[in-house]
């Protein structure tokens, strides 16, 4: 079954309204979304959402924080008897929370800050303070290297490889510049695209901002063909969803892929050696189920060391890592990532390895309280490339 | 001011009154519910019974929903239609005149004409009000064993329920699978062998002859080859027949039937009819299809015609009927088995761990599936059947 996936792909502006409408039809109430659902709708019933869902109103209350806190991990999709996708009908309510300006305040100082509201001045002050950043700090020696002369650049050339990075080149994971790094050492015809203006649009769609979404969509569409690869390869679950998207909306011709499905290509030259470490390994939501792929990463990580699996694993199980609507509830997050750590601790594994570098911001955040490791699988082979 | 008469308040009607509003926000809305009961989630029921949800969440609308649609609703049954005076009588004798009626009254569980039918503790099980007097009778007479005939989906749905009550069940089917209207021999053996595996006992080719019983409550069912299934409680089963007895004589009806066009317009003008009652007359011949969301999908096409819109339903735009059986969601989709050989073909996609998903294939093209223990692929297919696609997604593709 791994090949077989929900809908995915079905998330954007022009799909939303028509997938909703059935999907609010095929509703019978059984309620078992809301039961798997990591955002806790406790004492939001099915009538009320999906009456929220087509009624004009304004949201408030429950639902609007429900709504906000939505992360898209489309649990609920799986989980439904009737098939009908709550995932989309979510984002109905998300378009409309934005519409009524009734988004969190958390909303307006993630788009403030990462520039997505289009000022090219904070953009542009923004990649100027990374770079410093990189160029003055020592341990960001990677960083300086491989990633300070791609941020927002113009002139593209054709490569094999796109090593695409959209916003997450910012993020304080070395994931980025391990990607760049690998493509480097491995001597790959390859270009990057990386910085602001080449988001992959996805926080705009968990803020309901269906319209900016499809913008960057358009945008970095525009910036692929300009590359033309065979391959594109992101270590970001969202990014590779946005290129999934893209590829079938522009009807494209490349392969998208996840860090761990290209690294497996080079699996041979790369001569991972396997150590006696014992890892547990968190799903990705958007790869292990929405895009059906759980086995690519297992596969690189067993080169490296052994798995055990959680009992929240696997396309049906995979668990969120709490990047939630965009940080919008930080206490629930909080909550999650203290039981999905216990969770891990279980296994009698001390490092829990993801592919997905939102992953790896996201648990990183209260990683120090559990004892728990997190790690990239990139950085598990980047460190074995790299070892004297 | 146009009035609207909707008879009916299930998926079919509610949808039309919902349509109707949204397209005539000044519209006199009128809907006579017979059963009593607000808007509640037919399907769920078993949820209800199993008590995965509370009594308040069967409802599919909040409690003011009659209040801010503006509907009138009248806690009747319709007893007759005439529709050259354009006038629906109740079963109190209220006369309530329309311009525009929708016939939703929806479907009723057939009781067999068996000996013993009319016992205390024989349920039949549709609607609300008969699994709520299921769940008093099996408290009441705290009991211990229950037969159910029938194998189709509310017969299995029916073993599910009283299992979980904690009851020894035996499930009498009158073929040789259960669920053969719906699942292929392999998706049957493995709902059957997930019921066996937990105790409930199903007897295959049973053809009842009386319902048993003492002092005039039930005890089990006594089938024609001697063998007598005992039950402290027992549910019947066998299917449904359009709840139509009132149309007799409004000449709406054709051998009982009440057949509309592709516009859900009767041979009457301006009434329609929608959802389990209506039977469509199509290219291909009459089309009656039973599910929750053809229902919900023709009564909203009823609604937006008798407010002018005059839109085709061309038939359901996919047949679909999923729920959950012994604690496996399954979902039957489109055309959901190869029977005819050459070009329409089976393909399975995943048999494994009590899961099994194929599709069906016509001349290469996605016309159904099922999906059993996984659903994944429900939407997947179901969207693969609307757009006619060869391939369920890119990552499908071989």
């Amino acid at each position: 079954m791994d090949k077989i996936t929900n809908h995915g792909s079905k998330t954007f502006t022009g799909q939303i309204a028509e997938w909703t409408d059935e999907n609010l039809l095929n509703c019978f109430g059984a309620d078992e979304c809301m039961k798997v659902c990591p955002a806790e709708p406790g004492g939001i019933s099915i009538a009320d959402l999906n009456e929220a869902t087509r009624d004009t109103a304004h949201l408030d209350g429950a639902i609007l924080k429900f709504t906000a806190n939505c992360v898209q991990c489309a649990r609920c999709d799986t989980a439904c008897p009737a098939a009908a996708g709550r995932s989309v009908m979510m984002l109905t309510l998300k378009e409309k929370m934005a519409s009524q300006g009734a988004s969190p305040k958390t909303h307006a100082g993630y788009f403030a800050l990462k520039g997505h509201d289009k000022s090219p001045l904070r953009r542009a002050a923004w990649n100027a303070l990374a770079k410093v950043k990189w160029a003055l700090d020592p341990k960001d020696e990677l960083k300086r290297s491989r990633l300070s002369p791609h941020v927002d650049k113009k002139n593209l050339r054709r490569a094999e490889h796109l090593v695409y990075l959209g916003c997450y080149i910012f993020t304080k994971a070395s994931s980025a510049a391990q990607a760049v790094d690998v493509a480097e050492r491995l001597q790959l015809d390859y270009e990057v695209i990386g910085g602001l203006e080449s988001c992959c649009g996805w926080p705009s769609l968990l803020a309901g901002r269906t319209a900016e979404a499809e913008d960057y969509h358009a945008h970095l569409a525009g910036l692929v063909r300009q590359v033309s690869p065979r391959y594109a390869v992101t270590g970001c679950a969202e990014c590779f969803m946005s290129l999934r998207e893209i590829k079938e909306k522009y009807k494209m011709d490349f392969e998208p892929l996840t860090t761990p499905m290209w690294l497996n290509m080079f699996a041979d030259r790369l001569r991972l050696t396997k150590t006696a470490e014992t890892v547990t390994f968190h799903d990705s939501c958007h790869v292990s189920r929405k895009a059906g792929l759980p086995k690519p990463a297992r596969d690189l990580i067993s080169r490296m060391a052994d798995i055990v699996e959680m009992p929240r694993s696997g396309p049906a199980n995979a668990f969120c890592c709490g990047y939630w609507g965009l940080g919008a509830d930080l206490e629930l997050t909080k909550s999650i990532h203290l039981d999905r750590f216990a969770e891990a601790k279980k296994t009698g594994a001390s490092t829990m390895v993801v592919e997905c570098v939102t992953c790896v911001e996201s648990f990183s955040k209260h990683a120090t309280l559990s004892g728990v490791k997190i790690r990239d699988a990139l950085d598990m082979v980047h460190e074995r490339m790299t070892a004297p | 001011m146009t009035r609207y008469v909707i008879t009916g308040m299930g998926v079919a009607g509610a949808e039309a009154a919902e349509e109707i509003r949204r397209r005539d926000p000044d519209g006199e809305i009128t809907i006579l519910n017979g059963e009593g009961t607000p808007f509640y989630f037919r399907p769920a029921l078993s949820w209800l019974l199993k008590g995965e949800i509370t009594a308040g969440e069967i409802y599919a609308r909040p409690a003011d929903w009659v209040l801010k649609r503006n509907l009138t609703v009248i806690n009747e049954k319709a007893v007759s239609v005439n529709a050259g005076s354009k006038i629906v009588t109740t079963e109190s004798g209220q006369q309530i005149a329309y311009d525009k009626l929708l016939i939703a009254a929806g479907a009723q569980a057939v009781k067999p004409p068996w000996p013993g039918i009319g016992l205390r503790g024989v349920f039949t099980y549709r609607t609300l009000g008969s699994a709520l007097a299921i769940a008093g009778h099996v408290k009441h007479v705290c009991a211990k064993t229950a037969v159910v005939v029938g194998g189709g989906i509310l017969g299995v749905e029916l073993a599910d329920i009283f299992h979980h009550m904690g009851l020894a069940v035996t499930l009498a089917i009158r073929g040789e699978r259960i669920l053969s209207l719906l699942f292929d021999e392999t998706a049957s053996s493995i709902v059957s062998r997930r019921m066996e595996s937990v105790g409930v006992k199903i007897v295959t080719n049973a053809n009842v002859k009386s319902i048993a019983g003492n002092d005039g409550r039930v005890s089990g069912v006594e089938l024609e080859s001697g063998e007598t299934l005992a039950g402290d409680i027992v549910a019947v089963a066998v299917g449904s027949t359009p709840d139509a007895g009132f149309l007799q004589k409004s000449g709406l009806t054709q051998d009982g039937h009440l057949i509309v066009n592709d516009r859900l317009e009767t041979m009457a003008q301006d009434v329609y009819s929608a959802g389990d009652i209506a039977v469509i007359d199509t290219q291909n011949g009459f089309v009656h299809c039973r599910t929750w969301l053809t229902a919900a999908e023709q009564g909203r096409m009823a609604g937006a015609n008798m407010t002018g819109a005059g839109l085709p339903f061309g038939g359901a735009k996919s047949f679909f009927n999923a729920s959950t059986a012994f604690g496996r969601p399954y979902a039957a989709i489109g055309r959901f088995d190869a029977t005819d050989g050459g070009a329409i073909q089976n393909r399975v996609i995943s048999h494994s761990g009590g899961a099994y998903v194929k599709i069906v294939t016509e001349n290469g093209k996605i016309i159904g599936g099922v999906c059993l223990g996984d659903m994944r692929a429900a939407l997947p297919i179901r969207q693969a059947v609307l757009e006619r696609r060869a391939w369920i997604d890119d990552r499908f593709a071989e």
